[in-house]
């Protein structure tokens, strides 16, 4: 089993929290990470050979996250909304929310909103520190 | 004109935020760490509040350039998150 760094940590906290602003109000980001952990260590959840730890630890707390919602049967559109708020403030970030949630490529993205390559990447960059800064926050949820 | 189901379209979004996430550098993961006043380096930092990893090993540095190199310190974005769609 490979194990993960401290700077890892801190990109699964980002990601569980990303997950968890989706949750039932009495599930936190931490119980999804944890419940991703526990899931790899009881054998319930086997990595698959090639995929590297964090994007498999990635892929189980969206597995897990993908339960709660059936569970709890939240409208994904409703969801899209929360996520388009968090970016509320870019429209650049906005638009590429749009043509991610459509599977268009970078290029199709760019083609159609006017945006050259260095604004894209410009844009993913600024996405990649909020999404962070959101991660890292000590609130809660 | 393609209909797309609400859950798909947000399940792509989501795995698309992920991966940034998982391929975001340890000095920008670091930068954002300072600019909320945070010092991952320090033992008991506030960036590790409500984590607890039983898959991180001892001592295992938040950067490369802090005591011995951690395996997946310094790995390649490529590295980290593996093929696309994986």
């Amino acid at each position: 089993m490979h194990l993960v760094s401290e700077t890892d940590l801190l990109r699964l906290k980002a990601i569980a929290r990303l997950h968890a602003r989706l949750l039932p109000a009495d599930v936190t980001w931490s119980d999804l990470l944890q419940e991703a952990f526990a899931r790899v260590l009881d054998g319930s959840r086997n990595a698959l050979p090639g995929v590297p730890l964090l994007a498999f630890l990635g892929g189980v707390m969206r597995s897990i996250k993908a339960e709660y919602w059936r569970r709890a049967r939240r409208e994904a559109l409703q969801e899209l909304a929360v996520i388009y708020h968090l970016f509320a403030d870019d429209p650049q970030a906005c638009h590429i929310i749009a043509g991610l949630a459509e599977e268009r490529s970078p290029e199709e993205i760019c083609e159609s909103c006017g945006m050259s390559k260095t604004d894209y990447d410009s844009t993913r960059r600024r996405m990649r520190r909020l999404l962070l800064r959101e991660g890292l926050r000590t609130r809660q949820k | 004109m393609k209909t797309r189901r609400p859950e798909d379209s947000l399940e792509q979004v989501l795995a698309a935020l992920e991966r940034e996430l998982i391929d975001t550098t340890d000095e920008e993961v670091l930068a954002v760490a300072a600019e909320l006043g945070m010092n991952p380096s320090m033992k008991g930092s506030a960036a590790f509040l409500g984590v607890k990893s039983p898959l991180i090993s001892a001592g295992a540095p938040a950067t490369s350039s802090s005591g011995e190199p951690h395996p997946s310190v310094g790995l390649s974005r490529r590295e980290r998150s593996g093929p696309r769609g994986s």
